[in-house]
């Protein structure tokens, strides 16, 4: 609170000329509102929190799984969990095995990081181009803004899911082609969201003001229009990264993705689609381990969208 | 009038496109001779089929030819189901609609009251469980749900089959077949829908004209039913008109995981065995249904709100 009240009583209000002193000031006091904004959302805590817990568990998967993903056990193949009442179990498989005698466990938590590696490069990559695009689109205008929004219209006329799986039917999975895959099926929104507040932003006074003393266009559009756009950019992201978890998981489930040697929580699920007979078990953990991850991102982008008050 | 022919005019731009965007992706990246002779076929075996197939010649006769023939809805012959594509298409549609229309249908009879009464009792208990429940169902990938119903519903309850679709037999047998399936691609659609409805109605109900027309002592339902939900339905039209695309990526996965021979499915496989005269049709076909869909959107936000289309 301390913090605005200063703000607000700021004598001498900042000059044009001194826009980073100004930046600074306000990117403290945005912190600390961000911060008090998340620790009154519970919501917003417990997104981060899931969040957090995956980036441990994918980061140091090797130590805190209790068995290598890949290694079978023969004599512990198809165990139950160790709660369930039916069926064989073994204190030292949590949540049992697979039909290979694998660890569910282990085979989660390698899942966590492969979804996170594939779902984080992917909206990197996908926002980066879509980001490039919309400010050529939006400050350029003219040919440049009709050729990729034309691009992005005709792409959007097609559900993801459809031109996701043509296209790694075509490439053949692999993780690099999927994270490419999941990219540009994602780079359309970026652009469009960015263009519009690119036009938004590039005729108000302070770009006329950079203009006006000289800055050259690449510096307008990355130091004045670009920082502007961030806060819609933000929102878009924590979507988009719900949408490329489950991208990932519907392309591998469907044999499309992540090749099968792999573990992923959609590859889990494929797997587990042939015993669901036997062992109803097996597609519960990669399926709420994937809900959960994509409610938490959800929820992520909507406090974020509520935050900076912006509209997609 | 103008508005609507321009929309038509963008939208043909978008069909033509959209067919030589199938063309490049089925036959210029992918090889379709490899694709039906396989790897092991020799040569020689490959040359004379593709100059049986006329893929021997310049890529421009060839695209020419499939456009000419796209726009007459001949797409040539599956590699699979060796008959013409078009035909095929029409009737795995058809058992589509079985299931997709009253999934729609589903979605639309729950999420119109369900966002009405949670905006309307915003904050209460209804509205908490209505928020959560879209969450998740939002959250939850379509095939998970798919199988867990499955799980539940088939293998341990036992109440319902758990996949394929049934012709002979009682009707019972028949619609209990799709029971699962409906509600399955339901789902996710609902859970949108009823987030839709209840921000756009909250947005209404706090607008100046309400306020007005409860100050003038209109009664509450005549208020919340002729004022506030048809302002309310303007963005909410355009939303589900879209959501019949995303119903298109539903079936696909519902359709695979409860074996319904529909379009979905269809399309699936063809993805997957690169079965291209089929994938490029379905492709073809889905850009028209997102011009058709939108220009509907656009005609009835011109008749929802007169503002539009005048200016």
């Amino acid at each position: 609170m301390a913090q605005e009240t200063t703000t607000l009583r700021d004598p001498v209000p900042p000059l044009a000329g001194s826009a980073d002193q100004t930046l600074a000031h306000s990117r403290e006091t945005l912190t600390q509102r961000a911060l008090r904004s998340l620790l009154a959302s519970k919501v917003a805590m417990f997104s981060f929190f899931v969040l957090f817990v995956l980036i441990i568990l994918a980061v140091f998967a090797p130590w805190i799984a209790p068995h290598p993903p890949g290694e079978m056990s023969l004599t512990n193949r198809r165990l139950f969990p160790i709660f369930s009442e039916t069926g064989r179990t073994n204190p030292a498989y949590l949540l049992g095995t697979d039909g290979l005698g694998r660890d569910i466990v282990s085979r989660m938590i390698y899942g966590a990081r492969m979804t996170l590696v594939v779902a984080f490069s992917s909206v990197i990559l996908g926002g980066f181009i879509g980001v490039m695009a919309g400010l050529l689109a939006g400050y350029f205008g003219k040919w440049i803004d009709a050729v990729i929004m034309r691009l992005a219209d005709l792409q959007l006329a097609f559900p993801s899911l459809l031109l996701g799986l043509v296209a790694m039917a075509l490439l053949g999975s692999g993780v690099v082609e999927l994270v490419i895959v999941i990219a540009l099926t994602q780079w359309a929104i970026y652009a469009r969201v960015v263009r519009s507040e690119v036009l938004k932003v590039k005729e108000l006074e302070f770009v006329q003001g950079a203009r006006a003393l000289g800055a050259g266009k690449w510096r307008i559009i990355f130091r004045h229009v670009f920082p502007n756009t961030v806060a819609s950019m933000l929102v878009v992201a924590s979507f988009s990264l719900a949408m490329a978890i489950y991208y990932e998981a519907a392309l591998s489930f469907f044999g499309l993705g992540v090749p099968p040697a792999i573990p992923t929580w959609g590859n889990m699920l494929a797997d587990a689609r042939d015993i669901i007979f036997r062992d109803f078990y097996a597609p519960l953990w990669p399926g709420v381990a994937i809900t959960i991850t994509v409610l938490a991102f959800n929820l992520i982008g909507d406090w974020i969208r509520d935050f900076f008050d912006v509209r997609i | 009038m103008r508005f609507i022919l321009q929309r038509m005019g963008q939208g043909l731009i978008v069909i033509l496109a959209a067919l030589t965007l199938a063309f490049i992706l089925m036959f210029v990246i992918g090889d379709p001779v490899t694709m039906i002779t396989g790897a092991e076929a020799s040569r020689d075996q490959a040359e004379r089929l593709r100059e049986q197939l006329g893929f021997n010649r310049p890529l421009v006769v060839q695209y020419f030819e499939f456009m000419l023939g796209a726009v007459q809805g001949d797409f040539g012959v599956s590699y699979r189901h060796q008959q013409p594509v078009l035909p095929l298409l029409w009737e795995r549609l058809s058992r589509s609609a079985e299931i997709a229309v009253p999934a729609l249908l589903l979605a639309l009879l729950v999420s119109i009251p369900a966002g009405i009464v949670s905006a309307l009792r915003r904050n209460s208990a209804i509205d908490y469980t209505a928020r959560v429940t879209a969450l998740v169902g939002q959250a939850a990938p379509n095939f998970w749900v798919a199988i867990m119903m499955i799980v539940l519903f088939a293998n341990i309850l036992g109440w319902l089959p758990s996949s394929g679709r049934e012709t002979d037999g009682g009707l019972w047998k028949q619609i209990s077949h799709m029971i699962l399936p409906i509600i399955a691609l339901a789902l996710l659609p609902m859970a949108y829908l009823t987030r839709m409805m209840r921000s756009t109605m909250l947005e209404v109900i706090n607008e100046d004209y309400i306020r007005t027309a409860r100050a003038k002592g209109a009664p509450v339902p005549r208020v919340v039913y002729i004022h506030a939900l048809r302002n309310a339905m303007i963005p909410y039209v355009t939303i589900t008109a879209l959501q019949i695309g995303n119903l298109i990526a539903g079936s696909m996965v519902v359709e695979s995981v409860f074996a319904w021979p529909g379009m979905g499915r269809l399309l699936m496989d063809s993805i997957r065995t690169l079965d291209i005269p089929v994938v490029a049709a379905g492709l073809s076909f889905v850009a028209a249904l997102f011009v058709v869909l939108n220009l509907i959107a656009d005609i009835c936000y011109v008749l929802l709100d007169p503002r539009v289309g005048k200016s």
